[in-house]
């Protein structure tokens, strides 16, 4: 009895003196990529955590690497945003001989810095291979397993799970660019409505045989876009 | 051979399905208080339309924290308002003509919360009382889930202590209109949206002016403008240094 009082009053203390140094900074996030008619769009959300704490609203987590890949983020910000640095300082050194890299060879590469570290990162890499001339979608998961998907879409991050269901049933069919767009838009909307730790713009980067283009969103404002580059 | 002891009790020390901040201010007629209407289960949003403010009689309660608590809560106090209306001048628990007021429900509120959390099962709320005083005057007032009490002429429950009350000790001042004080209350709410992971912009205002307690329908906070600076909305790699990470 008096052990499980005791045990009890252990519980509450820590739940009252949760303190912000025991909290990573956390890429909360809901990452998605689809394949459409001409290449591959990748979206994320915006948002940055400490615990509840939104520590970065207006987040970037979609980096690029080389002319025809993207990383998208998630898991510990700082850790993630390592890794991008080391990848594209190595990626950038190994194009001088004139052999860009392709999506492939960067998730295989990453796959090594992150398996069997202790480390959490879970990356989705999506792009366009210029040697075999096809579109690319790989994921990487918090333990390091890496997966070419052959499938319409992948998600990652805490969100993901919320919208499995939506984009098993929105991808039934090959969509064009603006129909991609408005359902990565869509995804992405569905789900920092109902997950804490997602939330803020919708980011996309459009991925084609011609190269990258960013875009920006308001979720509620398809319509409107915020920036085009 | 004694067989082993087993707990005789079992308490729930984990809030499961909560709310966040509410909000509370003095105005130079009443009290306002603004609560958004969300309810989480974690880090998911289970359910977007929930109203945290409940008028009970003429006072309105606001609660932060686990949902089904606050709902105990309420039937604890609506019990009691019923027992007033069927109970004899002579036999009421109230000795002042005024009856149940604000400052009463609060002070019986701090009895419940405390007396709960010395028996290891608290509730697990931070509870805003607002409406009249025993003197008739504008009250405002805060019970936490140990019992401690507050009255001050704004406070902020959960996030907003940390994010609208510094706002709110800026701006506060005796002679605050309505209009002013729910313009502020709105821009202390769009603030916690942006800044909390478990706030939304669907929010809910609470009156009791005078001799009106009135309870407002959620409505959308209108957060687009807050987008728009050039920072924002850059893509990577075109901010000097970092890249805008």
């Amino acid at each position: 009895m008096i052990v499980a009082s005791l045990f009890v009053l252990y519980l509450f203390n820590n739940l009252l003196t949760a303190t912000a140094s025991s909290q990573p900074v956390e890429l909360g996030t809901t990452l998605v990529a689809l394949r459409y008619r001409d290449g591959v769009i990748v979206g994320a959300d915006s948002r940055t955590s400490v615990g509840s704490y939104v520590s970065h609203r207006a987040a970037q987590k979609l980096d690029t690497i080389g002319d025809y890949c993207i990383m998208a983020r998630s898991g510990s910000a700082a850790d993630t945003q390592a890794l991008a640095v080391a990848a594209n300082q190595h990626f950038q050194a190994r194009s001088y001989g004139g052999c860009p890299p392709t999506v492939s060879q960067i998730a295989h590469w990453l796959r090594q810095k992150t398996y069997g570290k202790d480390k959490s990162v879970s990356l989705i890499l999506a792009g366009y291979d210029p040697i075999e001339k096809r579109n690319c979608l790989f994921s990487i998961a918090q333990t390091g397993a890496l997966l070419a998907h052959t499938e319409p879409f992948v998600a990652a991050g805490s969100g993901s799970s919320l919208i499995m269901g939506f984009l098993d049933h929105a991808c039934s069919r090959e969509l064009d660019e603006s129909e991609a767009i408005k359902l990565c838009v869509t995804a992405l909307k569905l789900a920092m409505d109902r997950d804490g730790s997602s939330g803020g713009l919708c980011r996309l980067a459009v991925i084609t045989s011609e190269g990258t283009r960013q875009l920006t969103f308001l979720p509620d404002d398809i319509e409107t876009t915020l920036k085009i580059r | 051979m004694l067989p082993a002891a087993v707990p005789s009790r079992q308490h729930t020390v984990q809030p499961m399905v909560t709310g966040t901040s509410v909000l509370g201010i003095v105005y130079d007629k009443g009290v306002l208080l603004a609560a958004d209407t969300l309810l989480s289960y974690g880090s998911m949003a289970k359910a977007q339309n929930i109203p945290r403010l409940h008028a009970v009689e003429k006072t309105v309660i606001g609660a932060s924290g686990e949902y089904s608590d606050f709902q105990r809560i309420l039937e604890i106090l609506k019990a009691k308002a019923l027992e007033e209306t069927t109970t004899s001048v002579m036999d009421s628990l109230y000795t002042e003509e005024s009856g149940m007021t604000a400052e009463n429900t609060w002070n019986y509120l701090r009895m419940l919360l405390y007396s709960r959390r010395s028996k290891f099962n608290p509730f697990w709320n931070e509870l805003l009382v607002a409406g009249k005083d025993l003197k008739g005057k504008p009250f405002l007032g805060s019970v936490d889930k140990i019992g401690t009490t507050v009255r001050d002429n704004f406070i902020a429950t959960g996030f907003g202590a940390y994010l609208a009350m510094p706002l709110l000790r800026e701006k506060w001042r005796p002679d605050l209109t309505e209009g002013e004080a729910r313009a502020l209350l709105e821009d202390c709410m769009k603030i916690l949206f942006f800044r909390d992971c478990r706030a939304s912009p669907r929010i809910q205002l609470a009156k009791c002016a005078d001799d009106e307690v009135l309870v407002s329908e959620p409505y959308e906070l209108d957060t687009a403008a807050a987008w728009q600076a050039e920072a924002y909305r850059q893509s990577v790699g075109e901010l000097e240094d970092d890249g805008g990470w």
